[in-house]
């Protein structure tokens, strides 16, 4: 749907050595400068050739659903020294996605489109006599709005006969039981796969549901059973038939087996279908519309100096931070930009989605806090970059519009320091609503310790941030104590 | 059928598969199980369910022919 968009800056190097993918002993995913490059041992790469080749692989890539992938040449990258490339290895290089996302920063809308996606893809492939081998969220990106497979290596060919999906159990865990989880008892994506790389088991939804809920229909298949089934294999003295074997076990005809598995997919399909998210409520929703402080006329005027200010920076990739429902970054995407939009506020963020899937909008929304921004996990803390990490030197403008003041009351960052970073987040532009502590929102959130703030004046601010940027225009709003700033990073600025 | 009866034969379905499991039922493990192993279990059990059906249908559908849709 959307092109991909190169950062516009350089990252700033200093960085370690590029990481390299472990876990698939059939190939390995490495960055190489800007480009992104997967080193596949010889006896894989006639199967990914393959796969790439066929219908489905080649509809998917058309349609923006699955990594667009090439074989390189040997001359092609014959002078390129690889660290832990052999001679054997075969190199092909993917399409890049600008802004890599985590399904422990995604609202739970991403993960059940993540979730769509994987299965679409897999029943596609069955029917050119391919499978999926695994089944996690860490399989996909997102560009923009929309889910993209990335991981083309879990594509393998199948044995006609075979009418097991070794990896349901995987997209079990991994999609429909934190989907599950998400519904009975609001618990978010981040709160799963920030400690956990392979989703919920069974037995832990099992242990949260009551008997009415552990019966009902969606946790019978899920939950309930799984964990009986487990618990009678758990006893020492159950037979060795009921044990399970993960060998293949082929069944007498091909178009058993594929009945099978179409049927287990379109199982999975269906409670897809019923775990959708729902529009979710929170205390942010619904805010600028209802909620806010701004009257018609003076939203009309912050609106008119962002689009002014969009209109003079002209971004290729903005960050709005506190997005909530994306009224600001829609507009920045309109004007052209790819947008990476993160709110604490999960329900806010799906709604955000919702709105940009339906418009074809080229913004992802992340629940993301800047204060307590994402860490970098996985494996060495390096398979799975921070949040800061990826956002230094990828965008021309950052927006901080009706944030700021949640930042240094509630989370006490000083105002230098929220600059300075600002300052680091930025490659060019800096759009952002100084909130005075007299603002009526500042004073409900301050909780009687105004003292704190007394100093905070639009000078002191403009003071403070003319440390790092220029002033370009500004904008009083007028009724409400709150200013905006087009600012401009100095370039020698450290 | 509605999506109702549908639910309902759904869970009428489920029931009878489940009496064998509920009168075993266990009250504690006593060893160690892999994750994803009830999962696997269960999907073993589904295969073997559907496979049967598949007979069936093909059997059904020689009677009264094409069925209209999935």
């Amino acid at each position: 749907m959307t092109a991909v968009t190169e950062p516009s800056a350089d990252r700033a190097d200093g960085r370690q050595a590029a990481f390299k993918s472990f876990r698939d002993p059939a190939g390995a995913v490495f960055r190489h400068g800007n480009r992104i490059l997967r080193a596949v041992h010889e006896e894989s790469a006639a199967d990914l050739d393959a796969f790439l080749s066929t219908r489905a692989a080649r509809d998917a890539m058309d349609s923006g659903k699955l990594v667009r992938s090439i074989r390189l040449s040997p001359d092609e990258f014959g002078d390129v020294a690889l660290p832990g490339l052999r001679p054997e290895n075969t190199l092909y290089e993917h399409e890049r996605v600008w802004f890599p996302s985590y399904p422990h920063e995604w609202p739970p809308e991403l993960l059940h489109a993540a979730g769509r996606l994987t299965r679409d893809l897999f029943a596609g492939a069955l029917s050119d006599g391919f499978g999926l081998k695994d089944a996690t969220p860490y399989n996909i990106l997102f560009q923009g709005a929309s889910p993209l497979f990335v991981d083309v290596l879990s594509f393998e060919r199948r044995e006609p006969r075979d009418a097991t999906w070794f990896a349901y159990a995987q997209f079990v865990r991994t999609f429909l039981l934190p989907l599950l989880a998400h519904r009975e008892f609001g618990i978010f994506p981040q709160d799963v796969f920030l400690r956990r790389r392979d989703g919920l088991e069974p037995e832990e939804l099992y242990r949260w549901a009551g008997l009415r809920k552990q019966l009902s229909p969606d946790f019978l298949s899920l939950v309930t059973l799984p964990y009986w089934m487990a618990q009678r294999m758990a006893k020492p003295s159950a037979s060795r038939t009921a044990s399970v074997t993960y060998h293949p076990n082929p069944l007498d005809s091909e178009e058993k087996a594929r009945f099978v598995l179409d049927r287990l997919l379109d199982d999975c399909g269906r409670k897809l279908a019923h775990l959708e998210p729902g529009p979710a409520s929170s205390t942010w929703t619904g805010y600028l519309d209802q909620k806010s402080l701004y009257t018609p006329t003076q939203l009309e005027q912050k609106e008119r100096f962002v689009r002014e200010a969009l209109e003079l920076a002209k971004p290729r990739t903005a960050l709005d931070v506190g997005a909530n429902e994306g009224r600001f970054s829609f507009l920045a995407a309109r004007q052209g930009a790819s947008v990476v939009a993160i709110d604490s506020d999960a329900a806010v963020a799906g709604k955000l989605w919702r709105e940009a899937s339906a418009q074809s909008l080229d913004v992802l929304p992340l629940v993301v806090d800047l204060t307590r921004p994402t860490p970098a996990l996985g494996w060495r803390n390096r398979e799975c970059e921070s949040f800061l990490d990826r956002a230094f030197g990828s965008f021309d403008m950052v927006m901080m519009l009706a944030v700021i003041h949640h930042m240094l009351v509630t989370e006490r960052v000083p105002l230098e320091e929220l600059l300075a970073l600002a300052a680091q987040l930025t490659c060019g532009y800096l759009l952002i609503e100084f909130v005075a502590p007299s603002d009526a929102m500042f004073m409900r959130i301050v909780r009687g310790r105004e003292a704190l703030h007394q100093d905070l004046t639009r000078a002191v601010f403009e003071a403070a941030a003319a440390a790092h940027f220029d002033l370009l225009k500004s904008q009083p709003l007028d009724g409400l104590h709150r200013c905006l700033y087009l600012y401009r990073l100095r370039p020698n600025n450290a | 059928m509605t999506l109702q009866n549908r639910r309902l034969m759904g869970a009428l379905l489920t029931g009878m598969m489940l009496l064998p499991l509920l009168l075993a039922a266990p009250a504690k493990a006593y060893g160690y199980t892999d994750p994803g192993t009830g999962t696997f279990a269960y999907q073993m059990a589904y295969a073997a369910f559907i496979g049967g059906t598949f007979y069936f249908r093909k059997l059904l559908a020689r009677f009264i022919g094409k069925r209209p849709g999935k």
